[in-house]
């Protein structure tokens, strides 16, 4: 059996062994956790599951709003800028009497989903793609999803905050896509695209 | 045991608690690491969300068209109409109606399901004729298990005698 020494007797002051395999463990332990690229304690936001969601989420509204008509009212919403937005896009959800309010508050917004909608469309010296802002939350995380759908815009189509011009007489001044082609009907072809993330 | 030894009782003590709890630990620690690759988790978000996609796009869906419900078909499924009436009456492609949601979408008896139409997080109800049927199906689902759940956004219009359109909601599938 262990016997108790006198102070002066001592050759150790502690059991350095037994901290010497506790650290090893330790040390073994925090080397696994680097190791591993998804652990228990990984951002969430990286989850594969709640990305998949987000990406459903944005596809629906997507389909939903063009059966609807409700995503091409939305991009008629505008007339040097799009209406009720303070800096030419929406930096929030649009209020209450936005035709996308509804969809995209049960979306996202209720859920604490950041999201952008952007509108691409041909530009208008016929040389590639020009973008303009729907609604900009900011610049999406590593892990945001996105969703897009193309809406067909006619010459006929009315626009501004109460529907005053037509595509085709007001276009080419007011509105931020300029005409395609030289045709009568169509107007232009624009790309709308759902950036969600989790904040 | 030779009486030369320079660790005292004290010494062993703190050192062994240390080592033991340290050993400790690290068995608690390990399983939640290999956590995120356990398998069986996998398979209940995978039911989830084929069986939200083919409620939404298939099954209540107005013809030819994803996530936008037809009234007629989701109050005859949530009523619990008979399959073959609700084929006859509204052309519904549906062979089960909610009262044997594991029928509808093909999943095994074992596995617990739940069925929610939701608005703004309260379930919302179909209006026919005076009658109000709650879009929901299936039990509770446990509290001490884990459920997986997938949500997709539909449009249903809640009333079609009614002058409000087609709402946004929101279809959830919990899968334990």
């Amino acid at each position: 059996m262990f016997v108790e020494h006198l102070p002066d007797d001592r050759g150790q002051a502690h059991t350095l062994e037994a901290f010497t395999a506790a650290l090893l463990l330790v040390t073994g332990l925090i080397f696994a956790t680097q190791a591993t690229a998804v652990t228990p304690l990984s951002a969430s936001t990286s989850n594969q599951h709640v990305e998949n969601q987000a990406a459903i989420a944005a596809q629906d509204v997507l389909s939903t709003s063009e059966a609807s008509g409700d995503l091409k009212s939305a991009l008629l919403y505008y007339d040097d800028g799009f209406v009720g937005a303070e800096n030419r896009y929406y930096t929030g959800l649009p209020n209450a009497t936005h035709p996308l309010h509804d969809p995209l508050r049960e979306a996202f917004d209720v859920r604490r989903i950041a999201f952008d909608v952007d509108v691409y469309y041909p530009a208008a010296d016929g040389n590639g793609i020009d973008r303009t802002r729907l609604i900009d939350m900011g610049t999406p995380s590593d892990n945001a999803a996105t969703a897009s759908t193309q809406v067909a815009l006619y010459g006929d189509d009315r626009f501004g905050a109460a529907d005053e011009y037509t595509l085709a007489e007001n276009g080419s001044r007011r509105y931020f896509a300029a005409p395609v082609g030289g045709g009568d009907t169509l107007y232009t072809v624009a790309e709308v695209r759902i950036t969600a993330w989790q904040m | 045991m030779s009486a030369d030894r320079g660790q005292t009782v004290l010494d062993f003590v703190v050192g062994m608690s240390v080592f033991l709890v340290a050993v400790g630990f690290t068995f608690a620690f390990v399983p939640s690491l290999l956590e995120p690759y356990a398998v069986g988790e996998g398979a209940k978000v995978i039911v989830a969300e084929r069986g939200a996609a083919r409620l939404a796009e298939s099954s209540l869906a107005a013809s030819g068209s994803a996530a936008t419900l037809s009234h007629a078909c989701t109050l005859a499924f949530f009523d619990g109409t008979d399959p073959a009436t609700a084929a006859n009456e509204s052309d519904c492609v549906w062979t089960a109606n909610a009262d044997d949601l594991h029928a509808e979408l093909g999943v095994d008896e074992f596995r617990g399901l739940n069925l929610t139409v939701t608005r703004n997080g309260t379930v919302e109800e179909l209006e026919s004729d005076g009658t109000a049927v709650a879009m929901r199906a299936g039990p509770a689902p446990p509290r001490g298990e884990s459920v997986a759940a997938a949500s997709r956004i539909v449009t249903v219009d809640l009333d079609p005698d009614d002058a409000v359109a087609r709402e946004t909601h929101r279809l959830t599938l919990r899968v334990w």
